[in-house]
């Protein structure tokens, strides 16, 4: 529940033009939960500004953020004893 | 925390690949999608947006009381931060009209003294912090007549230095602040000579004996130089168990406000006594004497008598009857 207000907040954000705080959310979800449906909104996002006539540049960013995180996660999440800590 | 032990590194990495992997083909699909029919992106944004986009645009433009309330508050501390920014922007030029005037004013004394062949006038290049001496530097040598030993003056008759130093397009002022510098000055007010010496940062002081009225606004005058008012004393430091006491004098202008100085062509060569002592009363007469000062008298007749005013008026005189 917290993840789609979550979700809904960011949409918002950056739909009010708010983007310090759009920004924060976006981030916050990146490294927080770093679930690809950050991606699917990017590419709501980029489709609502018609950047799909020119380049999806807010898309390929957040779909490279994604791979970064949850590149990053997977480095972080092994312990000494070969397991994984969630 | 929770520790799944049962999955292990193996497993894990199985998961993640392939989560990447679903990941990366549809991302790819629907960008390509995407930029083959954007008229569709953009008609499946609208639709899935359309919830999102509705309450946006009634938070932007409604009249409600909620998103008006909200959207005055931020308009509110937005104009405060910009007259904040605009007050401080208002403070520095007041700073700069007041630096600007009093180097004006500084420069119309100096074309005053541009009129007079025994001075030249100088722009000070560098003032003591920003040279590793306690030196002023000016922008005209010996190119120009500047000599070693010539005093320097800042406004009229305020003797601030000699200078040690010339070279054909530049030169060094030691200033009677630096710290070795000696001379005899006169103190207006006790009326006695005193040795007096540099300190450093702006500041030199007079050392007199114990039993001295020495107080504070005392005129400082080094009668070696032409009419050589030098400044006043601004703090007396008199401990009863030493022998003396000194008063530390400065000049009227902080060093970093000197923008101009005045260098006399002539060396000052020796002088007898009582050129010495007529030096000092034409300063001290000169310190009482209001320049550029006119007599007027006004007459005229009224209903209830004759009246008559005489007084003082600057810079022409009037006369009316």
């Amino acid at each position: 529940m917290l993840r789609i207000i979550f979700l809904f907040l960011l949409l918002i954000s950056i739909l009010t033009q708010s983007y310090y705080l759009a920004g924060a959310l976006y981030f916050g979800y990146l490294t927080w939960y770093s679930g690809y449906e950050i991606v699917v909104l990017a590419i709501l996002i980029d489709g609502y500004y018609g950047s799909f006539y020119t380049f999806p540049t807010f898309t390929i960013v957040t779909f490279g953020g994604w791979l970064f995180f949850t590149y990053l996660k997977r480095l972080l999440l092994y312990t000494g004893g070969n397991e994984v800590i969630s | 925390m929770k520790k799944y032990s049962s999955i292990m590194k193996g497993s894990y990495r199985r998961t993640s690949t392939k989560r990447w992997r679903v990941g990366f083909f549809v991302t790819v699909i629907v960008l390509f999608i995407g930029l083959i029919f954007p008229q569709l992106m953009v008609a499946v944004s609208f639709v899935v947006l359309y919830p999102v986009h509705t309450i946006s645009v009634w938070y932007k433009n409604s009249e409600d009381i909620f998103p008006s309330f909200l959207r005055s508050r931020m308009e509110l501390a937005a104009e405060i931060d910009a007259l904040r920014a605009n007050i401080a922007n208002q403070n520095g030029t007041q700073l700069s009209i007041q630096k600007l005037l009093e180097e004006n004013q500084q420069l119309r004394l100096l074309t005053e003294l541009g009129t007079s062949t025994d001075r030249v006038s100088a722009k000070v290049i560098a003032q003591p912090g920003r040279l590793s001496y306690d030196l002023l530097q000016i922008n005209k040598g010996s190119r120009d007549g500047i000599q070693i030993g010539a005093p320097v003056y800042i406004g009229i008759d305020t003797v601030i230095g000699i200078v040690v130093h010339t070279s054909l397009t530049y030169a060094f002022v030691q200033l009677v602040t630096t710290p070795g510098f000696t001379s005899t000055a006169y103190i207006v007010g006790p009326n006695i000579f005193a040795p007096l010496e540099g300190v450093g940062g702006g500041v030199a002081r007079v050392k007199v004996p114990q039993g001295i009225n020495l107080t504070e606004g005392n005129l400082v005058l080094l009668p070696s130089a032409a009419s050589g008012v030098y400044g006043e004393i601004v703090s007396i430091e008199n401990l009863p168990t030493q022998p003396e006491q000194f008063g530390y004098v400065t000049p009227p202008l902080p060093l970093q406000g000197i923008l101009y100085v005045s260098v006399d062509r002539y060396i000052p060569g020796e002088r007898s006594e009582a050129q010495i002592n007529l030096a000092i009363k034409e300063s001290i007469q000169s310190y009482f004497r209001l320049d550029k000062v006119d007599l007027f008298v006004t007459t005229s007749s009224s209903a209830t008598g004759l009246a008559s005013t005489t007084g003082v008026a600057t810079p022409t005189a009037t006369v009316t009857e």
